[in-house]
């Protein structure tokens, strides 16, 4: 046993565990609503008021039309906060690329399936790309089919690490196909997963104007 | 502890009296801070619902598959976190709360802040796109779970009185967090009807990337919470701590989420993985010295001796030191012995964590006193019967009462008697009795 007497028991400074005892919770009730609002309303709005000076080409563009003139297109109705990256908004552009938190949505203007090529051998192709890629060690999920509110059907895989996500849908129409090929970081995937199923839903082929 | 390590400060406060909390646990209707945690759980759940919800109706099979395989693993991991603790002590009910932030409160707003943060961290920073989640990240989700434990450290009743309940619940809401967002991920991936993926994904976010994940970042956090609420050091050193280890939290989330060691999986999670491990284990040491110190303090300084004495303490002080007696308990007389010593043993841990968080003296304190008392006499009974003298294993003799304790007891006496008798009869009183215990001839002696 020790002889000496607790140290500080003449006068010990209480901790503040204790001083809380009976006293008002309101500030503590502020400071949890507080550090919350931050997050949820501050941190948001301040996302958006240092990107408004650098707002991409379309950001107010609702219908997206991939395709070069004179060919089939696809157009898809762009989900909220989905913008179109100006450096691949040009007519003669292949392919558009969407962004949004970080994430990017690849579009293909449509194009005919190569002689012996279906929906299913591309996405298997993709999947077997993915699993390939053993540096990286993705789990690949099984194939899913999605069918779009114009009737036309997608078969996706969706590829994961342990912080990142790779999604490929493609989408046939017929003899032709689109790709659609998203890159996002795990945590803001969960978010943007129903936008993009929407905008896939939302794709419609179109034949070529003459 | 041993007798040349000076006793804490958290030891002298058992002594003194103080208002108790209104609750046993975080439930505490009348606590302001109750509800505002409450509604921000409230509005966590809403937002993260719809997401779990749309992919349980998408994938219902593997969804089901994945909630049951994240639940076992989160079963398995809260296990491993109540062997973690020095002293089994934490009311099951605030457990489920930590739980319960971890899981909705945490992922549901972090699922607004998380593509924000992103956009702001790609806007500010000049950073290529494979890094900005390992800033974009731990600076939404590592203060998200912080705020958690912080609710809980502001409700009297959670009873967070130390860096090691600020490190218990850091971890339990950490996993609670880890097994609800690696559910939606893995609910996410796996197509309807293939077990195949939910274990991949298990195994990939389980193991690879989970052993030394969320748990143990807010692990770090929390231990800094419990400290700041507690410690009785300068309030700039507490809040040094209290932002220095939410600072250390964030730092080494990122640091696991950078694409800095790009070989496989297995690798790089354990190459990043063994400095988060190693941190987090020197906080788990210095969180469980700081425990046993305090504990060992009581069981020497403020509860008597006959209830627990620094010899029960020595062999109540870990579990394997608890175990070793109770086998010996067997060996000399039985079952009927070890349990009984079993008992024994998690009443006085109980004592010791009611003098620890409610001072000694209050009533929690004075109905597992009588608890202890029972329980020995229970214990004595069998010893007797098959030793022939009621003391033996986890029950030795009690030593003779002395040093700082009968120093203490005389002076809350005198200071007792100062206050209702008056200051000259007790010192005319203590000079009798000093003159008394003079020898008599010594005396006679003097005179002459």
């Amino acid at each position: 046993m020790n002889s000496r007497a607790p140290r500080g028991s003449a006068d010990p400074r209480l901790p503040l565990s204790l001083r809380l005892i009976g006293r008002s919770t309101l500030p503590g009730a502020l400071f949890i609503i507080g550090v919350a609002a931050l997050f949820v309303v501050a941190i948001p709005a301040l996302a958006t008021f240092v990107q408004r000076d650098e707002a991409p080409v379309g950001a107010d563009v609702r219908l997206l039309t991939v395709g070069t003139p004179g060919s089939e297109t696809l157009t898809i109705t762009l989900a909220d906060n989905w913008t179109i990256d100006e450096d691949t908004a040009t007519p003669e552009s292949p392919a558009v690329e969407l962004t949004n938190a970080g994430a990017t949505l690849g579009i293909t203007a449509p194009r005919p399936f190569e002689v012996g090529a279906s929906p299913a051998s591309l996405i298997d192709g993709f999947a077997t790309e993915l699993l390939a890629d053993e540096e990286t060690g993705w789990v690949v999920s099984d194939t899913i089919e999605v069918e779009t509110d114009a009737g036309d059907y997608a078969l996706c895989v969706t590829g994961s690490t342990v912080n990142t996500i790779q999604a490929v849908c493609v989408l046939a129409n017929e003899d032709v196909y689109a790709t659609l090929t998203t890159d996002a970081a795990a945590q803001t995937w969960t978010s943007l997963q129903r936008g993009i199923e929407d905008m896939l839903r939302s794709a419609v082929f179109e034949e070529p104007q003459p | 502890m041993t007798s040349t390590e000076p006793p804490v400060a958290t030891v002298a406060l058992a002594t003194i009296r103080r208002s108790l909390p209104r609750t046993s646990s975080f439930v505490d209707t009348r606590s302001l801070v109750f509800w505002a945690g409450g509604a921000v759980t409230l509005l966590g759940l809403l937002t993260w619902m719809p997401l779990v919800l749309s992919r349980l109706h998408a994938h219902p099979a593997t969804g089901v598959l994945s909630g049951i395989a994240w639940l076992l693993y989160g079963f398995v991991f809260m296990v491993i976190l109540y062997r973690m603790e020095l002293f089994e002590r934490r009311s099951p009910v605030t457990v489920l709360g930590a739980l319960a932030w971890g899981a909705f409160a945490a992922p549901g707003l972090a699922a607004i802040a998380a593509p924000a943060m992103h956009d702001l961290v790609t806007a500010t920073l000049p950073l290529n796109d494979a890094w900005v989640s390992s800033f974009a990240a731990p600076l939404v989700e590592e203060p998200l779970k912080w705020l958690g434990i912080v609710a809980l450290a502001l409700i009297p009743g959670a009873r967070l009185r130390s860096t090691a309940d600020g490190l218990f619940y850091g971890a339990v809401v950490g996993l609670g967090f880890q097994v609800s967002e690696s559910f939606l991920y893995t609910a996410v991936i796996s197509a309807d009807g293939t077990a195949g993926t939910v274990f991949a994904m298990v195994l990939l976010r389980g193991v690879v990337g989970g052993l030394w994940n969320h748990p143990t970042f807010s692990a770090i956090s929390g231990a800094g919470v419990g400290y700041f609420f507690n410690a009785s050091a300068s309030v700039w050193r507490r809040w040094a701590v209290l932002l220095g280890t939410l600072g250390l939290a964030i730092a080494v989330h990122g640091f696991f989420n950078t694409p800095l060691v790009n070989a496989s999986p297995w690798v790089s999670s354990v190459i990043k993985g063994i400095p988060v491990l190693l941190m987090f284990l020197i906080v788990l040491r210095w969180a469980h010295l700081r425990e046993r110190r305090t504990f060992a303090g009581l069981a020497a300084q403020v509860v008597p001796d006959e209830l627990v004495s620094p010899a029960h303490f020595r062999l109540l002080a870990s579990r394997r030191a608890r175990r070793e007696v109770r086998r010996d308990a067997k060996r000399v007389a039985g079952r009927p012995a070890v349990r009984a010593l079993t008992f024994l043993q998690g009443a006085q841990l109980s004592l010791l964590t009611a003098t620890h968080e409610d001072g000694w003296g209050s009533p929690r304190t004075i109905e597992l006193s009588e608890d202890v008392r029972a329980l020995q006499d229970e214990l004595g009974v069998v010893y007797s019967d098959a030793l022939g003298s009621p003391y033996g294993p986890g029950l030795p003799r009690a030593d003779a009462p002395q040093s700082s304790r009968v120093v203490q007891r005389w002076a809350a006496d005198t200071k007792s008697r100062i206050e209702t008798e008056g200051l000259r009869k007790v010192a005319r009183s203590a000079r009798d009795t000093a003159l008394a215990r003079i020898p008599r001839k010594r005396r006679k002696g003097d005179k002459s």
